[in-house]
């Protein structure tokens, strides 16, 4: 009864939806009751966070290269039950135990190889390539950031360690990283999230420097934090609290309370603030998704001329499905902010990151070296100066 | 249950803290393949623009539902959030015409959708669309969960004066009858669907059913308004109210109920209790066994698309994106794939193998000896695909493999067919090969490709020829295929008849389709030893007769480093530089009319 006789009054809506304004309606008497019509909250307003400038910023790739196959590490999740599984209990190295695919676990997996961390990473994971589940597929997640601050010093600092011990001991002496670490020159290393190809690695790095400071997002869950203790990290330990946290001028992390596939939670992004240029942000997988790590950017903080001038790293549009798939296309995003340079790898993409050259965007591309896979990607041992 | 397990950082009573739980949820309910599935879920939008909210579809609602934080609350022993849920019709949404007149006309307007997408910055989307509440409480320790909703069955106004037609906007003196219904909205049955999505997350977090589950009825109002502003709420005997909570942990959830005046609790023996207690968040006490397995993460099928499209289309730039697309996603995608001709050409110019299951031995549509099966066998032996991907030949024909797919019932979810067309030479091979035509009228998707190179005119005649012949499929056009994966699954459930249900509908076995060898296609494969003059190659390539429309392959020119794949489709042609040489063999494989009778040698 109630259909019909709306389907008949109702039809003038349909012809003149365009011209019918509701305040017409509302004028002739039309109600709208609601319980809720003081619930209305007035515009968020922008920050502005000054958190200083620097001159420029020179980001070297130490490895983007996470994982060698996809196939294998993607069927690896899969066999194992999916997303939600704890990273910890994969079975994958360095805490492989033998007893296959996701049967394993932190305690497990650690007893077979902590008497030799640090000094001995790579007769460690000689032995869990014999425990662990695919562990030649590991490679990781690290690249060097070279800050030059306003009165011309330098600063180095590490994000990420990547995963498989031999391989980025390998990157680390290309690169010189060892050195680095052992005479100071590094004395700081961010962790972005507690992932395994961005945190298994961390023994490489104690080798060299046990006593660097170690900035991670808070959210690392216990067998994480028991994890940078058994690495043999003696130094002091900075939980980042969700939000900014300013490392020198011109130079923070902002820590984003997001949950990660395979039971990580949280993650930090680099906010580089470079005089006269704008904002650099440089990521590690950026799974809080470039939608709200820009927008956050775009209400928290403070950057030069407004601009946001910069990113590198890993790139995905956001965590979930848009409900429309119009929106969900990282070209189109990515594009929305004016970017003016643009270096991305890791788990951005390869047709994604050809995409963006396609649309004329200011990629800087690689040299296709030591793995990685296309000059579409900034790949290992290349760099990109931001400033 | 352990909250910190999906949200460990530190809480406290402030918008910030109830937004990033909320969030939290949403998102590890992004990772679950499975609650997806059985909550039909389609998506979801998060926008920050104003005051933080979020837009959730389903599958079997056109509308969008909205959730936002409208309060937060200090209790004695823990943290309390209140969120408002909200539910915006499509203009094709059969609850439409339930809304209220005013809310109908919101819904009506162009930028309607969008503005939804961040209805929390809209005052008249705010207002308006409201179906009920949520409140969730965690305790201090983090330990226990409680969520709590109100709703009414059905939301009723009714206009007391009725509205006149002051405008001769219909052929009535009043758009409103007095005392006649405005709005008649049936909250509680569409909030059910979030409900069910909501709780089966938590339940599945939990990894055990709640605890605690309580039903409440309570009394409910009609709402008369009048000319002037003013409003009666008025007893309505026959609705009601509900009241629901579900509790997770070992609190004393009773102690957070609402004071609602006059309710009255619904046992758990009455038909509504034990409704809502057949839902796939609250597993059977009895058969929690039985009903994990069920949702045991491995045991959903996997879907199955069948790409067709005739040699040169694009179906492989379509098999990359959909791959890279899903991939973003942390979905896993598995190709079985093959090319007439003994070759396992296309594995090798993939640039992604993501367990590809090649299936050498002639053409997958023709011998149909359980080809397709052992695919599918092997496939899954290796790993788990959310979705199967199997590439026919150039030249299958899609009808001859239905009847195989059917028999995969039980280990794959067929979803649809995808024809790739190439627009710029569709018209001409229509005339040519009937295998053409087959893929098209076969098709629950046709993705019109190349319409970078063709002009209006050209588009709107292939159009036309297309949907004269497949009055069913859904046609997008796209150039190089590039289109978002979620545009094309779900297909068949959403056109108007797909392939496959057509196709259950005579189960008589008709012999033989059309092959490809009675349009006398053929293949042949030439290794090249040598590497070849560029220059020659190239007249050669522009010499080649008609009668052979495809060429791929591998081959090493003199003077230069890398070897060259070889796509050559209708007299057009492409040399691209392989950039990293895997030390591949140099071959090429021809497929055309009449191969035997041509002198292909390179010279």
């Amino acid at each position: 009864m109630l259909n019909n006789e709306n389907q008949g009054r109702r039809d003038f809506l349909k012809g003149t939806a365009t011209g019918i304004g509701f305040g017409t309606l509302a004028s002739m008497g039309l109600f709208s009751y609601s319980p809720l019509r003081e619930f209305f909250l007035p515009k968020i307003e922008r920050k502005f966070a000054d958190f200083g400038a620097c001159k420029s910023i020179k980001v070297t790739n130490i490895s983007e290269t996470s994982w060698f196959d996809n196939a294998t590490l993607m069927g690896d999740i899969k066999g194992a039950g999916g997303l939600l599984v704890n990273q910890y209990d994969f079975n994958w190295a360095p805490f492989g135990d033998g007893t296959g695919l996701a049967k394993g676990s932190y305690d497990r997996g650690i007893a077979t190889i902590k008497h030799l961390l640090p000094e001995k990473v790579d007769e460690a994971w000689d032995i869990q390539k014999k425990l662990a589940v695919n562990a030649d597929n590991a490679g990781g997640f690290s690249c060097l950031m070279d800050v030059e601050r306003l009165d011309g010093s330098r600063k180095k600092y590490l994000l990420d360690v990547g995963w498989n011990y031999q391989w980025i001991h390998k990157c680390f002496k290309r690169e010189g990283i060892d050195k680095m670490l052992a005479s100071g020159e590094i004395d700081t290393i961010i962790l972005s999230h507690e992932h395994f190809d961005h945190f298994y690695g961390l023994p490489v790095a104690m080798k060299y420097n046990p006593n660097v400071k170690l900035i991670i997002p808070e959210g690392f869950y216990k067998e994480g934090l028991q994890y940078i203790k058994d690495s043999g990290h003696t130094g002091e330990l900075v939980i980042a609290k969700n939000g900014l946290y300013e490392i020198e001028p011109g130079f923070s992390t902002y820590v984003f309370d997001v949950p990660i596939i395979c039971r990580v939670f949280g993650e930090q992004s680099i906010f580089a603030n470079v005089q006269d240029k704008g904002l650099v942000s440089i990521t590690g997988c950026c799974h809080q998704g470039i939608i709200k790590f820009a927008n956050t950017a775009y209400k928290e903080l403070k950057y030069d001329n407004d601009q946001m001038y910069g990113i590198y790293g890993g790139l995905h549009i956001s965590p979930f499905d848009d409900w429309d798939p119009k929106y969900d296309d990282l070209v189109i995003s990515l594009g929305k902010w004016d970017f003016k340079k643009v270096g991305c790898n890791h788990c951005t993409g390869l047709l994604t990151a050809e995409k963006f050259i396609a649309a004329g965007y200011p990629v800087v591309k690689g040299t296709s070296r030591f793995r990685s896979q296309s000059h579409s990607y900034l790949g290992n041992g290349d760099i990109i100066n931001f400033g | 249950m352990n909250i910190n397990e999906f949200y460990p950082a530190e809480l406290s009573v402030d918008i910030n803290t109830f937004n990033a739980l909320m969030r939290s949820l949403l998102i590890k309910a992004s990772f679950d393949g499975v609650l997806k599935r059985i909550t039909n879920y389609k998506g979801m939008y998060l926008s920050e623009e104003n005051q933080e909210c979020w837009t959730l579809k389903f599958e079997n609602y056109k509308g969008v539902f909205g959730l936002v934080l409208s309060n937060v609350q200090d209790e004695n022993s823990g943290y309390l959030g209140k969120f408002n849920l909200y539910y915006f019709p499509s203009t094709d949404d059969k609850y439409l015409s339930n809304s209220s007149l005013l809310e109908e006309c919101i819904a009506s307007q162009d930028n309607f959708i969008e503005k939804v997408r961040s209805f929390s910055s809209h005052v008249e989307l705010i207002n308006n669309f409201y179906i009920g509440s949520m409140e969730i409480f965690i305790d201090e320790d983090k330990n226990n969960f409680f969520v709590s909703y109100e709703v009414k069955n059905r939301d009723k106004i009714y206009s007391k004066d009725g509205i006149i037609d002051t405008h001769n906007l219909t052929n009535d003196e009043y758009i409103l009858k007095p005392m006649s219904v405005d709005k008649n909205f049936p909250s509680f049955k569409i909030m059910f669907q979030f409900f069910n999505f909501f709780n089966t997350l938590l339940t599945r977090l939990n990894d055990k059913e709640p605890d605690y589950f309580e039903m409440y009825k309570a009394k409910n109002e009609k709402i008369y308004y009048s000319q002037d502003g003013s409003f009666e709420k008025i007893k309505n005997p026959g609705g009601f109210k509900l009241l629901l909570s579900l509790g997770y942990g070992d609190f004393n959830f009773s102690s957070l109920q609402r004071d609602v005046a006059d309710k009255q609790k619904i046992e758990n023996t009455h038909i509504l209790h034990r409704f809502m207690k057949a839902s796939s968040w609250a597993i059977n006490e009895v058969n929690f066994e039985k009903y994990n397995k069920i949702f045991a993460k491995n045991s959903l099928k996997p879907k199955l698309i069948l790409v067709t499209g005739f040699l040169g289309s694009g179906k492989t730039k379509f098999l990359q994106n959909y791959i890279e697309y899903e991939n973003a996603k942390n979905r896993f995608v598995g190709i079985i794939q093959n090319e007439i001709g003994k070759v396992g050409l296309d594995g090798q110019l993939l640039d992604y193998d993501y367990s590809l299951v090649e299936i050498d031995e002639g053409c997958v549509c023709c011998s149909l000896a359980g080809q397709l099966k052992m695919g599918v066998a092997k496939l899954m032996s290796n790993s788990k695909p959310d979705t199967i991907l199997v590439e026919t030949t150039g030249v299958a024909n899609p009808f001859n493999l239905l009847s195989e797919l059917n028999e995969l019932d039980n280990v794959i979810e067929f979803d649809s067919i995808v024809s790739v067309i190439d627009g710029v030479n569709a018209l001409k091979l229509w005339d040519e090969f009937a295998i053409f035509k087959d893929q098209v009228r076969a098709a629950d998707v046709i993705l019109l490709n190349k319409t970078d190179l063709m002009n209006e005119d050209e588009i709107k005649l292939v159009e036309k020829l297309l949907t004269d012949n497949n009055k069913c499929a859904n046609i997008i056009k796209t150039i190089n295929c590039d289109i978002n994966p979620s545009s094309i699954t779900n297909s068949s459930r959403m056109i108007k008849s797909s392939t496959s249900h057509i196709a259950t509908m005579f189960t008589e076995e008709t012999p033989s389709e059309r092959t490809h060898v009675q349009d006398g296609i053929s293949s042949k494969k030439i290794d090249i030893k040598e590497p070849i003059c560029k220059d020659l190659f190239k007249a050669y390539l522009e010499a080649i007769p008609e009668d052979i429309f495809r060429i791929k392959g591998i081959v090493e020119l003199k003077n230069f480093k890398n070897q060259f794949i070889v796509q050559f489709v209708n007299g057009h042609y492409e040399l691209i530089e392989i950039e990293k040489s895997k030390g591949k063999d140099n071959f090429l494989v021809y497929i055309g009319k009449n191969i035997e009778q041509y002198n292909l040698m390179i010279s």
